[in-house]
């Protein structure tokens, strides 16, 4: 054991003691190293040494394994991390353009449409297509020349009933 | 290379998991370790485990050394592992107290003389409180500076002189005596 850390020990033996006390105490730390050096303790068994060393090697070896295992999890979980995320991306990069909401246009009023009063309706819905014939039938008139004479009063019938038919439609 | 630089050398090839930096440390401190365990056991069979024991914590535990004084960690291990054998040997103790099987201790007793060759110095230790003697064997096993050796125990390194210098000299004592 002669590889002791070197330390001061006069220097920090006085410190904490008076002199008389710090130079017992050195004389004690000697004494015991001495003690210690004159009845050495055992030394291990050469085959505990090997037994040890054999032992190490098996746990090492299963450690490495284990490593390599948790490893090769890791890379698998990352692989499948990344496919995924590609996935995803591919997918939301990919996909067409949100199919359009095609706005529809109706003659017959949405009141109509959200009632619940199916008898009203009916009726409503039977005039407002007596309406829509009566107003084609004026427009083909006009457009066959059937009536030239009269067009201008045609024209104010046809602006007129235009007028009934789209306050009708707002009353509901 | 430094002999500091040749242990800071083989630490790392055991942090990297090479079999023969570990088998260098084997052959490096097992004397110490082996001493320190049978100075404080007095018992080579008990010896034989915790040192194994030991071996196989530094395999576990070898990647959490963050440098500092080696021998400290080391010896931190091997005291927490003297105190864990300690306590189970209390618990042994007691379970054969409760179950008064006395017959089972004395044949412990018996066995236990036989296997030991107690020498003066493990006599005369064994007479000291166990914190006072695992100190002093701390000292000369693990060859750590006092200042070490208070750090590794947590405590002032006042703390540790003072119990030291009890200790020394009443070992000094019991030896002349």
């Amino acid at each position: 054991m002669d590889v002791r850390k070197q330390e001061n020990l006069n220097e920090l033996l006085t410190q904490f003691f008076d002199n008389e006390e710090a130079r017992g105490m050195m004389d004690d730390v000697r004494e015991a190293d001495r003690a210690f050096h004159d009845h050495p303790a055992p030394e291990p068994d050469a085959v505990l040494v090997a037994g040890i060393k054999r032992d190490m090697a098996v746990l090492l070896s299963s450690r490495r394994a284990r490593l390599a295992w948790h490893r090769q999890y890791r890379r698998a979980v990352s692989v499948a991390a990344i496919v995924l995320i590609a996935g995803l991306f591919a997918s939301l990069f990919n996909a067409g353009p949100e199919p359009v909401e095609l706005a529809k246009a109706s003659l017959i009023p949405t009141a109509i449409w959200e009632s619940s009063n199916i008898a009203v309706d009916d009726e409503d819905l039977a005039q407002f297509h007596a309406e829509i014939e009566r107003i084609e039938n004026a427009v083909m008139t006009l457009d066959s020349d059937d009536a030239i004479s009269d067009s201008s009063s045609a024209l104010d019938e046809l602006e007129f009933e235009l007028i009934v038919v789209h306050n009708d439609f707002w009353k509901e | 290379m430094t002999k500091s630089d040749d242990l800071a050398r083989i630490i790392i090839g055991c942090q990297q998991g090479d079999e023969q930096c570990f088998s260098r440390l084997v052959d490096m401190y097992s004397g110490r370790l082996y001493g320190y365990f049978y100075r404080l056991t007095g018992n080579r069979d008990i010896s034989d485990e915790l040192l194994s024991e030991l071996y196989v914590k530094l395999v576990e535990k070898i990647g959490l050394y963050r440098g500092g004084a080696f021998e400290g960690w080391l010896f931190k291990i091997a005291s927490n592992l003297f105190h864990d054998h300690l306590r189970r040997k209390q618990r042994q103790k007691k379970l054969l107290e409760t179950q008064k099987t006395q017959v089972e201790s004395d044949v412990l007793e018996d066995k236990r003389s036989e296997d030991d060759r107690i020498d003066m110095l493990q006599t005369q230790l064994g007479r000291l409180d166990a914190d006072t003697r695992e100190l002093i064997v701390l000292r000369f096993y693990s060859q750590l500076s006092f200042k070490e050796m208070a750090q590794m125990r947590s405590e002032p390194i006042g703390t540790t002189l003072a119990r030291m210098h009890r200790g020394l000299k009443k070992l000094r004592g019991l030896m002349k005596g």
